[in-house]
């Protein structure tokens, strides 16, 4: 069994006095395209959060890359290797994109120029959007930038929040391409939040899904797909049957 | 039986935004309809025109035969609409039984104070708060703010009951709770429409359910048709929530 | 008139100089800082010192207060300032207060209660254009304070710390996110607000009689240039800085000079009031 890259241990984390996960126990190893779905409130935004550092546990940990990061603050888990694309891109809208990639390596240490050049072969359409100030440009311009900003940290970890919310097919396509290229090419272990259910499937190597703080199904694509009416039920609010909870069988 | 309220082409844009987009449907009277949808979907707006609290851009929304066009929130109140809140509205510097109390004395019947504090005291004592009565409503748990809101509801006896998320971030037995007032209220023979983001929640108690999509309605039917529509199922798994290109 | 528009424009340049570090502290931390007269108080304080001990040119003093004043600004922001910056403006502005008390007290400790002047060999210097007299003092306090402002801009549009402090103020958790210290980023930003409040003292000192309290009418006209600017680029506060020292001169010399100061706040209440997101369409106090 390989080292985890990521693990959390009965994880529990919330926002003022409301719980919002409940005991999450994820373990995920490097070199693997997570998926991870559920309804809306079921605490996906939440759990990467948890895991990047803008929010403290309550209860459990969380390891990186086999050291224990529960009281790290965001920054140094930046600086550790976990990166997140949150919601809604979080731009420095005011800023350039060359602005936004620039600061995004100085920031962490990295080199400038060998890592543009890796975000540029990645985006190359962000090559003639380097000047353009980064709130003026279109939904999937802005998604690209950040992306490629989150990669300017040089992360071990990549976490995308909400991949395709919000933009068209033709550039949710060619994100999903680039995600792909992320993980194989430059051997990137990625969880990305997708609203799309059947996208995530399609993409991911390993679904989780969330329902009601809760993970509620682990494993393979394949798997996840085969039960549908469980998938439906969570998305649903309905009640599922006994407790079906799934570990990944590591391979 | 005359529909309690009726709902012709209803819209509201904001700016160039429609965030309700033509829709239609009648409500008989005693009945609970679950008003579901996924974020953004138009649910507290069509909520908030029922309520007057927004005037409809275009199409007319009917209460029983009477159209409601040009109604304030006040006179919507004094025709026996009554909306509870997502976050209850309450204020926090006044008791418990004075929250529910203003339901009754600002609604439908107008109440004197002294029969108003009997009414309030009455539904507070239905939902589970007899014993908070002089508690300020600032120390209430979310649970028991929300079930204030129900008696306040309660307490004005409406003829048409709006409910806003009453169910939302409760737990389990919280939420049967919840389900059990609102049966009450139909009981009384008040009309309840309850928005919830979850369908699940409303599953239990509708009597039929709305499901609205992109400011429109998805679908019109029983709890079980509803629950088992491949287009609505689509829609809570995401596949419908990408732009049409 | 023509003598006082000349004087109004070159005061004006140096209340820029006092309300450009006040904007650039509300723009990346959200708090209206009302310690930041005490800087500029202490700038001319030091500078007159300097001048009384060594004889030293308060023009000459201006780098060595840059140096003290980005101290004092990085200091204050760090032990001060971070702890209350996320709670309710009351606090933040209790707060300055409480700081600005200290340093008035400090201040009259230090250097007495007596009022202090400069008077330098070169004060009557100075030469004729278009009929009106142009000393060369405030010529001097002019430019140098138009360079200070501009070279305030140049740091937060071209270096990289400049850009991470642009960035904090726009998103300080997408900063966080990045790895960014937005600590030491705030504390960049207030340093070179004060710094340049603190160089902006020596000039002040050139042409007032200092005294301990003279802190909350400098800080008014700060606060009454942002205003009338709006938060954003140094083009809006050069003007408004010379709109306020033109409605000031134009007021001595058609109303009277005991009506100088009173002039500078109607005119900012007028516009604050007629056109609440100031001169430049940039509201001041919003995001």
């Amino acid at each position: 069994m390989p080292d985890a890259l990521l693990d959390t241990a009965g994880l529990v984390t919330g926002y003022g006095q409301l719980p919002v996960l409940q005991d999450i126990d994820l373990r995920i190893v490097p070199g693997e395209l997570v998926g991870l779905v559920g309804p809306n409130g079921a605490g996906k935004t939440t759990l990467l959060q948890a895991i990047v550092g803008l929010l403290p546990a309550w209860h459990g940990s969380v390891s990186f890359a086999g050291q224990d990061v529960t009281r790290w603050d965001a920054r140094r888990r930046a600086r550790a290797g976990i990166s997140l694309v949150a919601e809604g891109r979080q731009l420095f809208a005011g800023l350039t994109v060359r602005e936004n990639l620039t600061l995004a390596a100085t920031a962490t240490g990295n080199a400038v120029e060998e890592n543009l050049e890796r975000v540029l072969a990645l985006f190359p359409e962000l090559e003639r959007l380097l000047g353009r100030v980064s709130g003026t440009m279109s939904g999937g311009e802005q998604q690209m930038c950040a992306i490629g900003r989150g990669l300017m940290c040089r992360p071990s970890l990549l976490m995308i929040d909400e991949l395709s919310l919000g933009l068209a097919p033709v550039v949710v396509d060619r994100l999903v391409h680039a995600l792909s290229q992320i993980h194989q090419t430059m051997g990137i272990t990625i969880i990305f939040v997708e609203q799309d259910v059947d996208l995530a499937m399609d993409t991911a190597d390993r679904v989780v899904l969330l329902g009601m703080g809760r993970v509620v199904m682990d494993a393979p694509a394949p798997a996840v797909r085969a039960r549908r009416t469980e998938l439906e039920h969570t998305f649903l609010g309905l009640p599922i049957d006994g407790q079906t909870v799934d570990v990944i069988a590591e391979a | 039986m005359d529909a309690l309220l009726e709902l012709r082409d209803v819209r509201r844009s904001f700016g160039g935004v429609r965030a309700v987009d033509g829709i239609d449907g009648r409500l008989d009277e005693g009945r609970i309809l679950g008003l579901i949808g996924p974020n953004g979907s138009g649910k507290t707006t069509l909520l908030g025109l029922i309520s007057a609290t927004m005037p409809v851009s275009a199409g007319e929304i009917v209460l029983d035969g009477r159209s409601m066009r040009g109604w304030s929130p006040s006179d919507a109140a004094r025709a026996g609409i009554c909306r509870a809140y997502q976050i209850p509205q309450a204020m926090p510097e006044l008791t418990t039984l004075e929250n529910a109390m203003l339901g009754a004395m600002f609604g439908r019947h107008r109440l004197p104070t002294a029969d108003a504090r009997r009414v309030a005291a009455d539904a507070l004592e239905r939902v589970g708060l007899a014993g908070r009565i002089s508690t300020p409503v600032g120390s209430l748990s979310l649970a028991e703010r929300k079930s204030l809101e129900l008696a306040r509801v309660m307490a004005a006896r409406p003829r048409l009951a709006l409910v806003d998320e009453a169910m939302a971030g409760l737990a389990a037995a919280q939420i049967r709770a919840a389900e059990d007032i609102l049966r009450g209220l139909r009981q009384d023979g008040v009309t309840v429409i309850v928005v919830e983001h979850v369908p699940g929640v409303v599953a239990a108690i509708a009597d039929e359910v709305c499901v609205l999509d992109q400011g429109r309605v998805l679908r019109w039917a029983s709890p079980a048709e509803i629950m088992s529509d491949p287009a609505v199922i689509a829609t809570y798994l995401g596949r419908r929530a990408r732009p049409d290109a | 008139m023509s003598q006082a528009i000349v004087n109004g424009i070159l005061t004006g340049g140096l209340y820029a100089a006092f309300g450009i570090g006040l904007s650039l502290i509300y723009g990346v931390t959200r708090v209206i800082s009302a310690v930041h007269g005490a800087f500029i108080v202490i700038g001319a304080y030091l500078a007159q010192s300097a001048w009384m001990a060594f004889g030293l040119d308060p023009f000459l003093m201006v780098p060595v207060l840059l140096v003290i004043g980005f101290g004092l600004g990085y200091g204050v922001q760090r032990l001060f300032i971070d702890k209350v910056m996320r709670r309710r403006v009351v606090m933040t502005i209790t707060l300055t207060f409480g700081l600005d008390l200290i340093a008035v007290t400090g201040i009259l400790l230090v250097f007495g209660a007596d009022l202090r002047t400069i008077s330098v060999p070169y004060a009557s210097v100075g030469f004729d254009v278009l009929g009106a007299r142009i000393p060369l003092v405030r010529l001097g306090i002019f430019a140098v304070a138009v360079i200070l402002a501009l070279g305030l801009e140049l740091i937060l549009r071209r270096t990289q710390i400049g850009t991470t402090i642009r960035a904090v103020s726009q998103n300080r958790t997408a900063a966080e996110l990045l790895g960014i210290d937005t600590g030491h980023a705030f504390g960049m930003a207030h340093g070179l607000a004060a710094a340049v409040a603190c160089g902006a003292g020596a000039l002040l000192a050139l042409i007032q009689p200092l005294q301990p309290f003279m802190g909350l009418s400098v800080l008014l006209i700060a606060f009454a240039v942002v205003v009338l600017a709006g938060f954003g680029s140094i083009a809006p506060v050069l003007i408004s800085g010379m709109i306020l020292g033109l409605t000031e001169n134009l007021a001595g010399l058609y109303i009277g000079t005991e009506y100088q100061r009173l002039a500078i706040f109607v005119a900012y209440l007028a516009v604050a009031s007629i056109l609440p997101a100031g001169l430049f369409g940039r509201r001041f106090y919003a995001h």
